[in-house]
């Protein structure tokens, strides 16, 4: 991994507990994006995606505070992210949202099509195929890391991903077929 | 190789995880063997779909700045280093400047 990255973000960490907050700004913006993606795309709506967002930092500088596992605070961002957003679906189905693609300036209808299909294909895998897929495939976290984070072994993760991507591909031509 | 043995590796072979030897041997096979060279090529294209069709929303200032308050009230031994919110930013004019001299 990269350990230059790692020392750095050490040191803003301890940056932060000395009361900086300049390090936490940078923390913040490195990271905000694309644990923002992460959760929408796990949640299937930015409007709780972006409550979560505030849980997930809230809940990583707390942890800060105290104790941070080893790895890299992506790493430790990230699982936190999965957790909060786990625990978001798990809230009753009433309280959330109804699942959405926002239209983003400069699409045009094939990029939307693509995107339905992709948001539909997701949300019809399990959660932990939909959870090696973006944090292997788009966030590009070694099986390592993910397996750190998931708590499984490295062996374990690659043989999900294997078949998280193998369901996503049927999912996928399936949602082309419906579409059809 | 058999069709099982390359499937049991085509994930590590599409994550370029083999020694270069096994790398080519599955080559090999999947110039040989269409159904195989499907599985690899349809998965891919799935993984392809998948980075471009995934949305990327951004996180806006004003929301940014909203959950950095969060944080900063949430510690307050960060407080002091947070710049109070200024809503307004016009530069203040004395009266000097208001009112020209005769």
């Amino acid at each position: 991994m990269e350990h230059g990255r790692e020392n750095e973000e050490a040191r803003l960490i301890a940056r932060f507990r000395a009361g900086d907050m300049q390090a936490v700004e940078t923390l913040f913006w490195r990271y905000a994006d694309s644990v923002l993606a992460y959760a929408t795309r796990l949640l299937g709506n930015r409007t709780d995606a972006e409550e979560v967002l505030s849980d997930v930092f809230l809940r990583a500088f707390e942890g800060c505070m105290s104790y941070r596992a080893e790895g890299t605070f992506k790493a430790w961002l990230f699982r936190i992210a999965r957790n909060c957003c786990i625990d978001r679906l798990r809230q009753p189905r009433l309280l959330r949202l109804e699942d959405g693609v926002e239209p983003v300036q400069g699409d045009d209808t094939a990029d939307i099509e693509l995107r339905v299909a992709v948001q539909r294909a997701l949300k019809r895998l399990p959660e932990e195929y939909q959870t090696v897929l973006l944090l292997c495939d788009v966030e590009e976290f070694t099986a390592k890391e993910v397996a750190e984070m998931l708590g499984r072994s490295v062996p374990s993760v690659k043989g999900m991903l294997y078949r998280a991507r193998t369901a996503l591909r049927d999912a996928l031509s399936e949602e082309w077929g419906e579409e059809a | 190789m058999k069709c099982a043995e390359v499937r049991e590796l085509l994930g590590n072979y599409m994550d370029q995880e083999l020694t270069e030897s096994m790398m080519q041997r599955i080559e090999k096979h999947l110039l040989r063997c269409p159904a195989c060279a499907y599985e690899a090529r349809s998965i891919e294209q799935a993984r392809e779909m998948l980075r471009r069709g995934v949305e990327s929303p951004m996180v806006s200032e004003p929301l940014g700045e909203r959950i950095l308050n969060h944080i900063a009230e949430r510690f307050p031994h960060l407080r002091a280093t947070r710049p109070t919110e200024q809503p307004f930013s016009l530069p203040l004019l004395s009266l000097e400047d208001e009112v020209p001299s005769m």
